[in-house]
Formats: C-alpha cells, sequence, structure tokens
C-alpha cells in the first residue's frame, strides 16, 4: 500500500510535531490491524484494551526513533505480539498463584437459533475459546500467519525464530484447533 | 499425517507453494482421499479464523489512547521536574540550616522567651512592643 505508505510518513512527521490530530489519525488508522494481533492472542476485554493501548503509547514514545524501515503496521504488530506474549505470561503465574477449578473453561456452546450476527459472534467466541487453550508461541503463530496474513518469512522475523520453526508451529497449532473445533458443529 | 506434510498443506493454503510444488500438491489431492479431507477442514479452519478477526477494540479506543498519552506526558514533565531539581534539595537544606542557625544567634531580637520555632524562623511576635523593637 505505498499510497498508505506515503501518508503514514507524512502524519508520523505531524505527530512527531506534537499534532495530535495526526496521531488520533494514525490510532483509528491502525486499530484494525492491531485489534486483530491482541484479541487473537488475549481474547476481547479489558487486558486487551489495555495492551492496545499500551502498544499505541510505546509507539508515541518511540515516534522520535522510528525510521520507517518497517512499514508501520508491522512494527505496530511487533509491538502488539510481544506485549501480548508478556501479558499471557503475568496471566500463567496469576493463575497459578489463584489456580481454580472454575479456569479451565470448556468452549461456549454454538447458537443453534440461526439468526446470523449472533451465530457469527458465538462462532467466534468458539474459534477465541480454542484459540486460548493453544500455548502462547502456537498462538501467536497461528494469529499472525492465519489471521493477520503474514507471510512465513514476515512471522518468522516478526516473533524472532526461523522459518522452519513458524510452518512447525503454524501445522501443529492449526493441528490442535481442527481437533478443538471438529466437535462444535462449526463447519457446515 | 506428519507436520511435514501439514507443512506443505499450509503453504499451500497460503499461496506460499511455487507452481511445480503446487501442481504436484493438486496431482495428491485429486488421488488421496485422506488428504482433500485434511484439505477441506484445514479450509474450514482458517475460514473460521478469519471469521472471527476482532477489527476494533471498545468503543473510542483512540480518544482512550489520546488521553493516556497526554497524561503520561504530564506525568513525565513532572518526572522531568523532579529530576531537575533533585541535585539542588542538598544545598536547599544547607541555606535553611544556615539561616536557621543566623536567626537562633539573633534570637534576642525578638525577645528571650520566644520559643525555639519562633526564634529559627525569626517569628516576630506581632505585638504593638515588637513593632516599636523592630523599628528601632
Amino acid at each position: 500500500m505505498p499510497e498508505q505508505v506515503g501518508t503514514d510518513r507524512a502524519l508520523i512527521d505531524q505527530a512527531r510535531a506534537g499534532d495530535e490530530a495526526a496521531l488520533r489519525a494514525l490510532i483509528e488508522r491502525y486499530e484494525p490491524q492491531v485489534a486483530a494481533t491482541v484479541v487473537g492472542m488475549l481474547g476481547p476485554g479489558d487486558e486487551a484494551d489495555d495492551v492496545g493501548q499500551e502498544t499505541f503509547v510505546r509507539f508515541y514514545q518511540s515516534l522520535d526513533k522510528f525510521r520507517g524501515d518497517a512499514a508501520l503496521g508491522t512494527y505496530l504488530t511487533r509491538i502488539a505480539i510481544n506485549l501480548s506474549l508478556n501479558a499471557l505470561e503475568r496471566r500463567k503465574r496469576q493463575r497459578w498463584r489463584f489456580w481454580s477449578r472454575d479456569d479451565e473453561q470448556a468452549p461456549p456452546e454454538p447458537s443453534v437459533d440461526g439468526r446470523d450476527e449472533q451465530a457469527a459472534s458465538e462462532r467466534a467466541q468458539v474459534v477465541q475459546a480454542a484459540l486460548d487453550q493453544l500455548k502462547p508461541a502456537f498462538r501467536a503463530v497461528v494469529v499472525l500467519r492465519m489471521i493477520e496474513g503474514y507471510s512465513t518469512k514476515e512471522t518468522a522475523a516478526l516473533l524472532e525464530i526461523a522459518e522452519g520453526t513458524v510452518l512447525s508451529r503454524l501445522a501443529r497449532g492449526m493441528k490442535q484447533l481442527e481437533t478443538l473445533l471438529k466437535d462444535e458443529d462449526l463447519y457446515d | 499425517m506428519t507436520d511435514s506434510y501439514r507443512s506443505e498443506m499450509l503453504r499451500a493454503l497460503t499461496g506460499e507453494l511455487s507452481a511445480s510444488e503446487r501442481e504436484v500438491f493438486e496431482r495428491a489431492l485429486a488421488t488421496d482421499e485422506e488428504l482433500r479431507a485434511e484439505w477441506e477442514h484445514l479450509q474450514k479452519v482458517s475460514g473460521l479464523l478469519q471469521e472471527s478477526r476482532a477489527d476494533s477494540f471498545r468503543p473510542f479506543f483512540a480518544t482512550r489512547v489520546a488521553q493516556r498519552i497526554k497524561s503520561e506526558r504530564e506525568e513525565s514533565l513532572t518526572d522531568a521536574l523532579v529530576w531537575l531539581f533533585r541535585p539542588l534539595a542538598p544545598v536547599a537544606i544547607a541555606v535553611v540550616a544556615f539561616l536557621a542557625l543566623s536567626n537562633w544567634n539573633e534570637r534576642e531580637l525578638i525577645g528571650d522567651d520566644a520559643s525555639f520555632f519562633a526564634a529559627i524562623f525569626a517569628a516576630v511576635p506581632a505585638t504593638p512592643e515588637a513593632a516599636y523593637v523592630l523599628d528601632m
């Protein structure tokens, strides 16, 4: 998207100069991409919202250092995925401290009432619950590769792992997802 | 099915196979029923993942981020002032101690019966006599 890259650069320059409207325009432009990453990793809710905000705050703090070597979307995704992995690590530590059997959530039952929008939303919940059961390392690969649409090479660069590791984690993650979703009657 | 075979299927799904690899894969699909079933499952899971893609946070996200950045900027300004003035704190304490000692030495000016705090802060009692003494 060369046109967007051009306008990104102009908005970044304006934001650097203290233009709040330009910063806001960048946030609005990249909210969908950051939300896809963060919500895919953490599920919807306060924690995801907080990590989303933190992603843009970190970006703002490093505005002076941002040289535009990577596309802004990729740069933000890198921040978002790292913060999401940190949040999952924190969540794991807290669960270990306050563990209860209630934490072992089964995926919600899909709707059978036929209302398309509600059914789609419930399908999304079921998929999210299945994603939540993947190990963070596998989930990160699935989110970046299958939801965000990054190539194997880009995903490897974002996560700082080998391309072969991306492919094997993706294969295992997708296999686990298939198994989890197979019983949910979502395919047809 | 092995992980490496699944990797090939995933590469096919995401369009990363070369033309020749794609040709081999399609031939295998045409002849292998198990592979075809796996391929269909994979496509369905991929479709579900795409459908579940979130494209926003809670409403007014940009406003909340802008407010957070603003408040963090104000906090960082306060931190910067603290950082700037912290080295001056020992000097300020020394000046206050010097003034207090100097006031203590001159305490007869405000009366010998003045309290300790009145003496070190040179707190002159607000009386007509005190006004007269100071005026002299």
